[in-house]
């Protein structure tokens, strides 16, 4: 069984390659399928530690798409043993950014902290009008509906969908939050939805603050 | 002839802090893009920005409601070169708006190739990648995207130094030649946002490797810009520190950065660098240029600034641009003497909001209007 403590340090230090040269080793000793969700748990606990040095500037957003990608990288290595009973998912959440925006890097860094920490992310890409938010919504029934944008005028697109999840019923069974350059609080409460940040990490923590 | 008083009085204020002088009062600028433009006037984007008549109207509107130094709006746009040549770079959303999305032309094992000579890379294989114009006919697309761009550049020919005239505004500085830091330049085009930063971590010397060979093709470059106005200027928007932790800033991104500023002086142009974002954590190393230069500054705090920032560089913006959408006048307007009083002292500021203003919803007319109006009185030295 591999060190989970030294594991999980690599991870928070964003030492690929030592990440990867233990997990090779450990796929090798062909391990439990318990074992696995341990080292699985490990990582994702190396994430929160990415997260805690995020929010204290000591890493900067490129150090949190790094962690993203070396944790898919991670989960890839490791899923020759996790078999197919896969963990309990810590809840769904439908993620997306609105219509007339292209952007997607926020959204990807959120979207890969999330999975760090569990979630289920149904990821329905750029540009999106609310028509596929409320599709998703009925069809995966999440917890949390996250959407994201960069232009001003997102916060438009993003006021639009939350008053077509009102419409289509859907308002009361969803927490919404909201992401990207420019939202505020004011255009928070302007949009109508139930968070707001401009930092993934602290999104991760609202949205397991309403799961609990 | 035309009586151009009030051209010069508003150029001299340009040529004083660029040497160095204190002004008669802050510089007052404003930047409202063609779109934007389009929008306050009520048109589409998806229709008015193809017409240079409608972009004109819209500049010349903009120039009419907003008494700023230098003309706020420029009436020129490539979006109908963006569309013909189908730039990959450069897509519209819904409702048609341009917008630049992250893509990576180039693969990670091309990057020796690639580091050999860019201007070679760029033309035979990342435009083929990113020009569909150049997939549908690859002998006649190059030509057909330099017809294009002489077509729409000739349609809008004239029209700001019309505007420039019939509203006085400075000449003194355009912002008309566009560079970019070589480390930007390939996360821009090259390799993507996202992929750039795994490429430090994992390809460090190839990556420092790609910035140096960058270096060289932007000092080409700059020996066919053109010099334009009085202080001939080259305008490079600066990305991707904000984002990077200090000690890769400093190994991977500045140094190409700091040979291309000194390159650039050394050319006789001033460089007007715009640190987008927040650069606190970074702004010890601007006293690390030489000369003077025009830093625009977006969410960094303004108070430590100036206590870092050498003052023989000329600060600019800052001006919280949101302000301007959700505030009164009597808010933006006591904004702007709190910029004012926070930056200005020393005489190197030129006033302006934070980031351009993209929308017609990014602002409110009459905001924009008392915030001018109030750094012209309240700015007098």
């Amino acid at each position: 069984m591999v060190d989970l403590k030294a594991l999980t340090a690599s991870v928070g230090e964003l030492d690929e390659e030592k990440v990867l040269e233990v997990l090779n080793g450990f796929v090798a000793s062909n391990p439990s399928e318990e074992d696995a969700q341990k080292v699985v748990a490990a990582c994702q606990s190396g994430m929160a530690i990415v997260g805690d040095l995020y929010e204290k500037g000591e890493y900067f957003v490129g150090d949190l798409i790094f962690a993203g990608e070396l944790l898919t990288n991670a989960i890839n290595t490791l899923k020759p043993v996790l078999g197919s009973g896969s963990t309990a998912s810590a809840g769904s959440i439908v993620l997306g950014t609105v219509a007339g925006d292209l952007h997607d890097i926020g959204k990807n860094i959120f979207k890969s902290m999330c999975e760090a920490a569990g979630f289920t992310v149904y990821d329905l890409g750029i540009d999106q009008p609310a028509s596929a938010f409320i599709d998703k919504i009925k069809e995966v029934k999440p917890k949390v509906v996250g959407m994201s944008g960069v232009l001003t005028l997102a916060l438009e697109a993003m006021k639009d969908t939350v008053d077509a999840i009102k419409e289509a019923g859907l308002r009361d069974s969803v927490k919404i939050i909201i992401g990207g350059n420019p939202v505020t609080k004011e255009a928070c409460a302007q949009i109508g939805a139930d968070a707001f940040t401009t930092n993934a990490a602290e999104g991760v923590k609202i949205c397991q603050g309403w799961v609990k | 002839m035309s009586d151009n008083t009030l051209m010069n009085e508003r150029n001299q204020l340009f040529i004083d802090i660029c040497n160095n002088k204190k002004p008669k009062r802050v510089p007052v600028t404003a930047g409202v893009t063609v779109e934007a433009a389009i929008e306050k006037m009520g048109y589409s984007l998806k229709r008015e920005l193809y017409s240079p008549e409608k972009c004109f109207e819209a500049a010349d509107e903009m120039a009419k409601l907003f008494d700023t130094d230098t003309l706020p709006t420029v009436p020129f746009t490539q979006a109908a070169v963006f569309r013909y040549i189908d730039q990959k770079f450069m897509q519209p959303g819904a409702d048609g708006f341009f917008q630049h999305p992250n893509i990576a032309p180039l693969e990670l094992d091309e990057y020796p190739e690639f580091n050999k000579d860019p201007f070679e890379f760029i033309v035979n294989k990342i435009q083929p990648r990113v020009f569909g114009i150049l997939n549908e006919d690859p002998v006649l697309g190059h030509l057909k995207i330099k017809i294009a761009r002489d077509v729409v550049a000739s349609k809008f020919a004239g029209m700001a130094p019309k505007l420039v005239e019939k509203y006085q505004r400075a000449t003194a500085i355009t912002g008309c030649n566009l560079l970019w830091a070589p480390f930007d330049f390939i996360a821009d085009y090259i390799r993507s946002f996202s992929t750039m930063i795994m490429d430090m971590k994992r390809k460090p010397q190839w990556v420092l490797d790609a910035c140096e060979a960058v270096l060289q093709y932007e000092i080409e470059q700059i020996k066919n810009t053109p010099k334009r106005g009085t202080i001939p200027m080259i305008s490079y928007p600066l990305h991707m520190p904000p984002f990077m932790r200090h000690s890769e800033v400093e190994k991977f991104w500045w140094p190409s950065f700091k040979k291309l500023m000194i390159a650039t002086q050394e050319a006789g142009f001033i460089p007007s660098i715009f640190c987008e974002q927040n650069w606190d954590a970074h702004l010890d190393l601007l006293n690390d240029l030489p000369g003077t230069v025009i830093i625009g500054f977006e969410t960094s705090n303004p108070k430590l600034v100036v206590e870092k920032v050498a003052t023989r560089h000329i600060y600019q913006n800052f001006y919280p641009a949101d302000i301007l959408k959700h505030g009164t006048v009597e808010q933006c307007v006591e904004e702007a003497k709190r910029t004012i009083d926070t930056v200005a002292g020393a005489g190197n500021y030129i006033f302006s909001m934070s980031r351009g203003m993209i929308r017609g919803s990014d602002f409110k007319t009459e905001n924009l209007q008392a915030v001018i109006e109030c750094v012209k009185e309240y700015g007098k030295y």
